[in-house]
């Protein structure tokens, strides 16, 4: 099973799950036992990312004041602290005006493994 | 013809319009003109003001996911934090179901004023090729606000598999053809982006199917599903 590391994470601790590997090719910090699966399959890194977003057409204004506060709030250490605990890396966003091109890439990027999967307008 | 004339059509002296108004004086034209200049100057201004005083009421925080999961606990961590730096109520909300399509649609048919936000994840990247018919286009229905974690997956098994590294689960797996399922802790296949087994090493074969998100956060009830 895939699973993200929050609720996994105490269940390999209890001896409840045996973990085989990391999806990424950083080791996590809360868990630098469990060795990345790029050790067995060069190159493999699959990562999940989490954006906030808000409607289209939200004013910049607003948008802006969100991104500066989201950006602050990521820095901080006890929100670092709180994220490692569940297995997330904080990440320094690119401003608004560059995320765009960023979920443009991870379309083409995903929209290709799908594709290759064979699961393409399956739902 | 002259350029001027060319902008300024009715400013001849011939003009029949110039000769029926002869009441309005160039002093009550030139207020006029005033006026109007103001109320252009200050219309840009409106959405500065409404930016400065924002939030003047409880900001909402969709998480797509199920409560208790990373994306729940995350959307907790940032909805806290936002509402102290803010000096408002962030209220997070959520709205799983679908992988994460449900809560996003909310969020494109919400009012675009930075009262309704929500917390993605990859979903956004997989959702347009994985549908029929896409629920929302990532690209146009959307502002991005800010990228703020990023995740690896953990590939477990139960512990009563005798496969104790990803070498010896390849093994297993290339040993014993159709015996190597995949799950995904979703209701519907969600992690599309995480190659099945038989992808990742050719030679194997693999059934993926999705099992349901445990009811209660952090519940072990659910293991029994897992083998």
């Amino acid at each position: 099973m895939f699973a993200a590391a929050a609720p996994t994470l105490p269940l390999i601790r209890e001896g409840k799950l045996r973990a085989l590997g990391v999806t990424s090719i950083e080791r996590l910090e809360e868990a630098p036992e469990i060795p990345p699966i790029a050790d067995t399959i060069p190159g493999f890194n699959a990562l999940n990312w989490t954006i906030v977003l808000a409607p289209a057409e939200t004013p910049k204004e607003i948008v802006l004041t969100l991104h500066g506060e989201l950006k602050a709030i990521m820095a901080m250490r006890d929100v670092q602290a709180q994220i490692g605990r569940i297995g997330m890396f904080p990440v320094d966003s690119p401003e608004p005006g560059a995320l765009a091109s960023v979920i443009s890439a991870e379309v083409t990027r995903w929209g290709r493994i799908v594709q290759q999967a064979g699961i393409a307008g399956t739902q | 013809m002259r350029s001027d004339d060319a902008y300024h059509p009715g400013s001849g002296s011939s003009s029949p319009l110039m000769i029926s108004t002869p009441t309005v004086s160039p002093r009550t034209i030139c207020l006029w003109r005033v006026a109007v200049a103001i109320v252009l100057v200050l219309l840009p201004l409106q959405l500065p003001v409404q930016a400065q005083n924002y939030p003047t009421r409880p900001i909402r925080l969709i998480s797509p996911f199920p409560a208790g999961g990373a994306n729940d606990v995350l959307a907790s961590v940032l909805a806290g934090k936002l509402a102290e730096r803010l000096g408002g109520a962030v209220v997070v909300e959520n709205r799983p179901g679908a992988g994460a399509v449900i809560g996003l649609m909310v969020l494109a048919r919400s009012a675009p004023d930075g009262y309704t936000l929500a917390l993605s994840g990859s979903t956004l990247a997989v959702a347009g090729t994985l549908y029929k018919q896409p629920p929302f286009d990532a690209m146009k229905d959307f502002a991005p606000v800010a990228l703020v974690t990023h995740y690896p997956f953990v590939l477990v098994v139960n512990p009563s598999l005798p496969a104790h590294s990803v070498p010896e689960l390849i093994r297993l797996a290339r040993s014993s053809p159709g015996n190597c399922s995949t799950h995904r802790p979703a209701p519907r296949p969600r992690s599309t982006s995480i190659p099945s087994c038989s992808r990742a090493w050719p030679g194997s074969s693999s059934v993926t199917f999705p099992i349901a998100a445990p009811r209660r956060p952090w519940s072990t009830s659910w293991l029994d599903a897992l083998h």
